[in-house]
């Protein structure tokens, strides 16, 4: 028996029995356990599970990322549905700073894993996502589909790794301490044992993107301001019209949602940091200090596309990742990107450190928007030669939950 | 680094660097500099006018070893047919870091001449899958775009602008292709013949330093000699493998050293531009 955690009455460590166990009814409040010693909820550093979107999107970017691809084990229609709705439920506990279960039987392995206990919620968010394969016919989702749920094609440069590729589901798990995220996958990929399997977990640490006008921007490892020119949570109208899925979108379900592209960018690093700082600074189209366009002084000035050099040249140049992936040129096309670094230690053959970018990125219409973007990437920007592509994801993020809504039941009421 | 070079040559100065063609003018902002001397204006030119006569060498090779493979895939000559394809592949090896300040990117061009995911069927590695594994016909596929290439190549170089500092920051490049593409994720996975790469990108990045010896000599020997000794250190490590070695053939261990001094060149070579920056001929490539 544990010494330091409360008894646990019930036995065994269902799914069913972990969640009720916990009570979803006491989310909110503080949960005494059976021993008294209780559990509070962390409402200081908590973002609301319930809402019109989820969390995890527009919410200002937290410090750490753990993003869980799953793929669906089970055939049968009802454990997966059964399965998504008790992740919803354990999703409502973990986003307030709850364990799975308050009290614990020293006679069966732990419920929870402990490793967030006493941690709080560390502004934990829980963002789920559903993608193409999971439309297939094993579940007879198809004619739920969106009709921009579709499997990114191949680009130029790519050289994906089938492990950071695809998948059934995705859980991005995004908080304040590292731990909190890391143990919020585990615990649902616990839930989900024979059910779904876990086919990568993917860590970030250090946001490279500021969603919210209070954030500032973070730097991602090439060493520059990221996020910059970044659609954020203020800018209502844009996210009205690039972010989140219309009520005359295809599929009602989705109205509130919005998708995820999940890239896994490997970077260049030795080659990057043997390149001059000039040039550094003309494949960005940026100042690595101040993170100035070239042709500006201060880090949001407009970028001038038009402006040339005295000897007739575009001072940011035409290959420039700025001007490329733009809204002005690119009929106006905004996403809200929302990546992390990600370090994984040493590449054996090389010595060289394996990291980069895990690029996370929400949009209305992954199609008009990614694709056509990262097209236009892999065709002419000159940072093309200093990353590449390893890992690539499309899911459907459903709308936020209501109070006395179960996740998944929309997508197979 | 030679700071006010600027003021004197600026009609001549477009960049610095030289890999991107639309690159800002340099500035003359640091510490006060000094008007080169006739001996580093003469090595400058050196360095341009030599590396470029290596640029428009590949080129040619490149255009040459296509039409004879097209040749030998014809006749059916497997031999001479595989001789054409590493010639191929070595003279985009030292062409790719040139391209990278054209008007595509690093990306399109792999896809086109290499063959990538979205190119399957395409590219030297559509024809390296059909010279290993056969039938040799496939291979003809992949040519018409392979011969399209020659003239794109062309058009590719003819927009970018060559300084001294610029080549060395392609060797930069070149070795970046060598350690990221070619050692640690094999580029060429059908044959396992890796080693024409290695070889082929390591002989290019030597061309490359022996362009800017004369100008590196007279502006920093220190770091000539120590990007020289890493190369040389290369080359001897390379030495102890017979070039026609599959990929199996060549020991993790040399993989591994291998790996280590190609970082270590990088660095050198990045140091390197550094020290030439600011010497201009202000020459285009082609
Ligand atoms: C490792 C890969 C990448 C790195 C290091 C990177 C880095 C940067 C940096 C430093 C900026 C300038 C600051 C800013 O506005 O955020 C930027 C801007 C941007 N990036 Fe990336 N990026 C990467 C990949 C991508 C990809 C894959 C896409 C989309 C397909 C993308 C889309 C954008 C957009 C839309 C902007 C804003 C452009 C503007 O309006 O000024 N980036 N990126």
């Amino acid at each position: 028996m544990s010494t330091s955690d409360a008894p646990e009455r019930r036995t065994g460590v269902t799914r069913r029995a972990v969640l009720t166990a916990g009570g979803v009814a006491a989310v909110g409040a503080v949960v005494a356990s059976t021993h008294g010693a209780g559990a509070s909820t962390d409402s200081a550093s908590s973002i609301p599970f319930f809402g019109k979107h989820q969390g995890g999107i527009v919410t200002p970017a937290q410090g750490h990322l753990a993003l869980g691809i799953f793929n669906v084990a089970a055939s049968d229609r009802q454990e997966l549905k059964r399965m998504l709705a008790d992740w919803g439920r354990a999703a409502q506990r973990l986003t307030v700073g709850l364990p799975l279960v308050e009290t614990y039987d020293g006679s069966y392995p732990p419920s929870d894993t402990g490793e967030a206990l006493g941690l709080g919620a560390a502004n934990l968010t829980l963002t789920f996502g559903y993608g193409p394969s999971l439309f297939n016919d094993r579940f007879g989702l198809s004619s739920r589909r969106p009709k921009v749920l579709v499997d990114l094609p191949a680009f130029d440069g790519d050289e994906l790794n089938p492990a950071f590729t695809a998948g059934d589901l995705c859980v991005q798990a995004c908080a304040d301490d590292p731990q909190v995220a890391f143990h919020a996958i585990r615990s649902l990929a616990r839930l989900g044992l024979g059910t779904v399997e876990l086919q990568s977990l993917q860590l970030g640490s250090g946001r490279t993107s500021a969603t919210s006008s209070e954030q500032r921007s973070a730097r991602n490892l090439l060493g520059f301001k990221d996020g910059t020119n970044n659609l954020r949570g203020g800018d209502s109208a844009l996210l009205k019209r690039w972010l989140w899925v219309g009520a005359r979108d295809d599929q009602q379900w989705m109205t509130g949602g919005t998708y995820l592209v999940a890239r896994r960018i490997q970077m260049n690093l030795s080659t990057w940091s043997s390149t001059p700082l000039k040039v550094q600074e003309s494949v960005i189209g940026r100042k690595r200090s101040s993170g100035a366009p070239l042709t500006g002084e201060r880090e949001h000035d407009k970028a001038n596309f038009e402006a040339l050099d005295p000897h007739g040249f575009p001072v940011i140049p035409l290959g420039a990742h700025i001007r490329v992936a733009a809204p002005e040129t690119n009929g106006g096309v905004h996403l809200l990107r929302r990546g992390y670094n990600f370090i994984d230690g040493v590449d054996e053959r090389t010595g060289n450190l394996n990291a980069g970018l895990l690029f996370l990125c929400f949009q209305r219409d992954p199609v008009k928007q990614f694709t056509a973007l990262q097209g236009d990437l892999a065709r002419s920007d000159n940072l093309s030669q200093y990353v590449t592509h390893v890992g690539s994801g499309v899911f459907a993020c459903p709308p936020g939950l209501g109070s006395n809504d179960e996740l998944g039941a929309s997508l197979f009421d | 680094m030679l700071a006010a070079l600027a003021l004197v040559t600026s009609a001549m100065l477009l960049t610095d660097c030289g890999t991107t063609a639309h690159m800002a003018v340099r500035t003359t902002t640091t510490i006060a500099g000094k008007v080169p001397s006739r001996a580093e204006q003469a090595a400058a030119l050196f360095a341009t006018t030599s590396y470029r006569r290596q640029v428009v060498q590949a080129a040619e090779g490149f255009t040459t070893s296509v039409t004879e493979l097209d040749g030998a895939l014809r006749r059916g000559d497997r031999q001479a047919a595989i001789r054409a394809w590493a010639a191929a592949q070595g003279s985009f090896d030292l062409l790719r870091p040139v391209l990278l300040g054209g008007p595509a990117s690093s990306a399109t061009y792999d896809g086109q001449l290499l063959g990538g995911s979205k190119t399957r069927g395409k590219g030297l590695h559509a024809i390296e899958r059909a010279l290993f594994q056969g039938p040799l016909s496939d291979g003809l596929a992949a040519m018409p775009d392979l011969k399209a290439a020659g003239p794109q190549l062309v058009i590719g170089l003819f927009r970018t602008i060559i300084q001294p500092s610029g080549v060395a920051v392609n060797q930069v490049h070149a070795l970046g292709f060598l350690a990221d593409h070619v050692i640690a994720n094999a580029q060429e996975r059908v044959s396992h013949r890796d080693l024409i790469d290695v070889l082929a990108i390591l002989h290019a990045v030597r061309g490359g330093l022996d362009a800017l010896r004369p100008l590196a000599n007279l502006v920093d020997p220190t770091q000539l000699a120590k990007t020289s000794r890493g190369l040389d250190q290369a080359d001897a490590l390379l030495s102890m493998v017979p070039a026609s070695s599959t990929d199996a053939q060549v020991p993790g261990p040399v993989w591994a050293r291998l790996g280590r001094l190609v970082a270590v060149l990088q660095f050198d070579f990045g140091q390197l531009a550094g020290s030439i920056a600011g010497y201009s001929s202000g020459r285009y490539y082609a």
